[in-house]
Parts: C-alpha cells; sequence; structure tokens
C-alpha cells in the first residue's frame, strides 16, 4: 500500500507537483527507516543513514523508470547507503571500539557531569554512565541497558563524542 | 522539526522540473572510447581486413561475433546495474556465455593439438586488448557515475569486461589469428584480468 502511494506520489511529483514531492520524501523517509531500524542500533545513526538515502533519492531520481515501481529502487538505495555508511564507519580515525577508553579527568574537571548527561539523549547517557562512571564493562552494560554489546559501544561512542564538544564548547 | 524534516524541506524546495534521463549521456563516453579506438589502431596498425584476402571473411565474422555478443552483454549488465533494483545476475551470466562458448570451442581445438599456438603477433593482441580495454573500461566507469550503480563490485565487473570487449570489437580487423584458443587467451585474458580489476576496485571507484 505504502509502495503505491510512493509511486502515485512521485507521478504527481513528475507531474510538477512540489507538495507531492515533499510528501514523497516524506513517505520514503519513513519506509527507509522502517527497512534499516533492525540493522541500525542507534537512533542518530539511523538518521544519519535515512539523510543519506534521501539526498541520494533526490540526486539520482532520474535512474527511476518511470514504469517501475519505487520500493525496490528504494530499498537498494538503502542497503547501498547502509553499506557505504559501515564503509566509511570502519575507515574512521575515531572507532566506535573506541568508546570503552577511560575519560581522562581533565577533560571533565570544570563542568557538571551530571548536567552535561542530561543534554544527551537519554540512551546515549545511560550507556555512558554505565560504563565510564559505574564502571561496568562491554558485556555487563549491555546486559544491564539489554542491548546488544555493539549497540551498547556505538552507543557510548557518540555520547562520547557529544561530551568531548561539550567539553570543548565550554573551555572556549 | 527535526534535521531529517528540515533536509526534506530543502529538498522539496529544490524539485523544480524532474531531472532528463542521462541515457544519452550513458552512451556518448562509450561511444567516445570505441571511436578512439578504432582511430588509434587505425593510425598505429595501418589498414584493417589484411587477412581477409588470405583467409576469407568467415574467421574474423566469428570472432566478431563473439566480441560483440560479449561487448553487448556486458552493456545490457552494466546498463542495469546503473539502475538501483533491478536484476543483474542473469544478465551478468549471459553476458559471460559467449567467453563459455570460446572456451568449449578451444578444448575441441585443444584435443587436436595447440597448432600454431601462441602464433606470431600475440603480444600485439594482448597489448591492444589490454591497453584500449583499459580505455573502454574508464569510458566504462564514468558512464557509471552519472547513474546509480549500487552494486559496486558487479558494476565494475561488467565494466570490465564491456571495455575489453569494446576493444576486441575494435581490434579483429587488424588480427590475423583463427583459432579459438588463441581468441580465449589472448583476447578472453585481457577481458577476464580487466574484469576482475573492475570487480576488485568497483567498491573505491564507483561509488558516489
Amino acid at each position: 500500500m505504502n509502495a503505491d502511494r510512493l509511486d502515485q506520489l512521485l507521478a504527481q511529483t513528475r507531474a510538477g507537483d512540489a507538495t507531492a514531492y515533499r510528501q514523497f520524501l516524506a513517505k520514503a523517509a519513513d519506509r527507509l527507516r522502517a527497512d534499516l531500524r533492525r540493522q541500525v542500533p542507534g537512533e542518530s545513526e539511523l538518521e544519519d543513514i535515512v539523510q543519506e538515502c534521501l539526498i541520494a533519492v533526490h540526486n539520482k531520481r532520474h535512474t527511476l523508470d518511470p514504469e517501475r515501481p519505487v520500493m525496490p529502487w528504494l530499498r537498494a538505495i538503502g542497503k547501498y547507503k547502509l553499506i557505504d555508511h559501515w564503509r566509511k564507519r570502519g575507515r574512521s580515525l575515531v572507532s566506535y571500539f573506541d568508546a570503552d577508553a577511560p575519560i581522562p579527568p581533565a577533560d571533565l574537571a570544570e563542568a557538571d557531569v551530571n548536567r552535561l548527561l542530561s543534554r544527551l539523549p537519554e540512551p546515549q547517557a545511560e550507556a555512558v554512565r554505565l560504563v565510564h562512571l559505574e564502571g561496568l564493562s562491554g558485556a555487563e552494560a549491555s546486559e544491564r541497558a539489554g542491548i546488544a554489546l555493539s549497540a551498547l559501544k556505538l552507543r557510548v561512542h557518540r555520547g562520547m563524542k557529544r561530551l568531548r564538544a561539550m567539553v570543548d564548547e565550554h573551555e572556549q | 522539526m527535526n534535521s531529517t524534516d528540515a533536509l526534506i524541506e530543502q529538498l522539496a524546495g529544490r524539485a523544480g522540473q524532474p531531472p532528463r534521463s542521462k541515457r544519452l549521456a550513458f552512451y556518448l563516453p562509450l561511444a567516445a572510447a570505441a571511436l578512439v579506438s578504432v582511430i588509434a589502431l587505425l593510425a598505429l596498425l595501418g589498414p584493417p581486413f589484411a587477412s581477409v584476402a588470405e583467409n576469407g571473411w568467415a574467421p574474423m565474422l566469428r570472432k566478431w561475433l563473439f566480441c560483440f555478443t560479449l561487448t553487448g552483454g556486458a552493456l545490457v549488465a552494466m546498463y542495469a546495474l546503473a539502475h538501483p533494483g533491478r536484476r543483474s545476475s542473469v544478465l551478468l551470466l549471459a553476458a559471460l556465455a559467449p567467453l563459455a562458448m570460446v572456451a568449449g570451442l578451444a578444448l575441441i581445438e585443444f584435443t587436436g593439438g595447440l597448432g600454431e599456438f601462441p602464433g606470431p603477433g600475440w603480444e600485439r593482441c594482448v597489448l591492444a586488448v589490454g591497453l584500449l580495454g583499459a580505455l573502454g573500461m574508464a569510458a566504462s566507469v564514468y558512464a557509471l557515475r552519472l547513474l546509480a550503480p549500487v552494486r559496486l563490485r558487479r558494476a565494475g565487473f561488467a565494466a570490465g569486461l564491456f571495455g575489453g570487449g569494446l576493444a576486441a570489437c575494435a581490434y579483429v580487423p587488424f588480427c590475423g589469428e583463427m583459432g579459438a584458443i588463441h581468441l580465449l587467451v589472448f583476447y578472453g585474458g585481457p577481458i577476464s584480468v580487466l574484469a576482475a580489476l573492475g570487480w576488485l576496485l568497483g567498491p573505491r571507484i564507483l561509488r558516489w
């Protein structure tokens, strides 16, 4: 049903209806989110990939034959962008497996940790609390949070990155 | 409004006229590579079809049949691979069918002995198909990047197959060899190397 609606919206877009294009992108984002959610643990990471996909959909929309349905095309782009995201993350200088590294105390010395943590999304704050404040191992923390170890590490990594940015901001 | 909603607003604002199909733009670099290959061969190797007077048209037409079917199959596979969501496995296998057929013929020929293999001028065949094939492959990669390949290894493989096949098509009129073993080894070899390179490098050179 959704796929049919996407086809209709894209057909209306081709006929020059700009509102239909906005609706098409919003529906496409929903479908991509639903498709990718199982493979992407973190919400912010998922949104990053969905946004990559939307840009790709916009830039490469001429590669969709009007006679063909949108969904297989959209799904293929989603899968490609997911793999590309993994590839990029694999090459990233900051590996998310670094998330277990201890926080240098000086970085947080002048800041109120709890206040900073409260500015993080709750799942990330919880992950940072468990690993870096309570000192649990990755496995223990993932068990406590009820998520996979890889998801836990990712949350800690993202949380730490944000915290570091906040501390840097605070120091300037 | 979250950042995805903001992005949607931004993209929707740039909807404008639907972009034109880039079908012509896809084929142009491929045609240019074919033209450059023919011109280069004419300039370097002199007039074509020199062997026709001695051997007739049949051997040349057989070689062309192999090269054109391989190149055509690779082109169809490459075009499908440049469009997300299209099936490509069968097309890729079909593109490889001429190579398998020549391998079968070479095996039959081999049972009767190697004959004059490798024959005079085999280095020229390897160089022509390999170097001009690299040019054709580069044009294919450029063409693919205009569209949206999502299976990058397969697309790279098809680009190598097409580039090598295109070079072989252009080179056939300048080659006096007739055997299936020669065709398999000195045409099929460089074509396979280019296809393998495309498979290996696809994820790097076709990323968008």
